[in-house]
């Protein structure tokens, strides 16, 4: 799954510790998501959504359509 | 869906110190637990069969269950990410161990040197094993096997970690 996190990120110029802090998770867990290498669960993915005052889908993307 | 989460405690200064020093005081318990079991095996073997069978599987439980513990208080405060990096380093740590574990006493010499050295450590000489001896080699097997997994996890988990990455 791709993700539009560090595009996001840079717009509202949070760094990832502090996206981190938003979501209540560490700075390596939004690291490991924001580079695909973990896929979050819907809880996260819907939390980090709200921290961008986004929806899912405009944050996270699927692959074949991204 | 319930966004609710404990929060992180914030980072502390001290990093590495502090938390090594924090690792060593929840692991202090079983070690000192096994280190009196181990230096009380002369006493032991004068005591009666049925007392020092329920010292030993005493010990054992206490190590056990003192293993559980620690692993659960520690995941209390992980993240889906870090929960998925624990339950890899477990599994992938646990198998290593007891492949390690094997491997480590299938060479004759070793298993001598292991076998001869309880032997002495509950005899106090170089004889015929006893009954005791073989209680304390369960534990001493049970023991190896809860450190080799250890070490597999630590391993495991820094393998999951370099996958991940850490840096941004």
């Amino acid at each position: 799954m791709n993700n539009r996190i560090r595009v996001l990120r840079a717009e509202k110029g949070w760094s990832q510790a502090e996206l981190a802090a938003r979501v209540q998770v560490s700075r390596n867990s939004i690291n490991a998501v924001e580079n695909g290498k973990f896929d979050p669960s819907l809880p996260l993915a819907f939390r980090i959504a709200d921290a961008f005052d986004l929806k899912i889908e405009d944050v996270f993307l699927r692959e074949d359509r991204s | 869906m319930s966004h609710a989460r404990r929060p992180r405690p914030k980072a502390q200064k001290g990093g590495i110190l502090r938390k090594s020093r924090h690792s060593l005081l929840w692991f202090a318990p079983p070690i000192v637990v096994m280190a009196a079991f181990f230096a009380s095996l002369p006493w032991l073997a004068d005591l009666d069969e049925t007392v020092t069978l329920s010292i030993t599987a005493a010990a054992s439980a206490f190590v056990l269950a003192w293993g559980r513990f620690v692993a659960t208080r520690m995941e209390r405060d992980l993240d889906e990410v870090e929960l998925a990096g624990q339950r890899f380093a477990q599994a992938r740590g646990a198998a290593a161990g007891i492949f390690l574990t094997v491997l480590l006493l299938l060479p004759t010499p070793v298993m001598d040197w292991v076998t001869d050295n309880l032997i002495l450590m509950t005899t106090g000489s170089r004889g015929t094993p006893e009954r005791d001896t073989v209680y304390v080699g369960m534990v001493f097997g049970l023991v190896l096997l809860l450190v080799m997994q250890a070490l597999g996890t630590v391993v495991a988990n820094a393998i999951w970690n370099r996958r991940i990455g850490g840096n941004a």
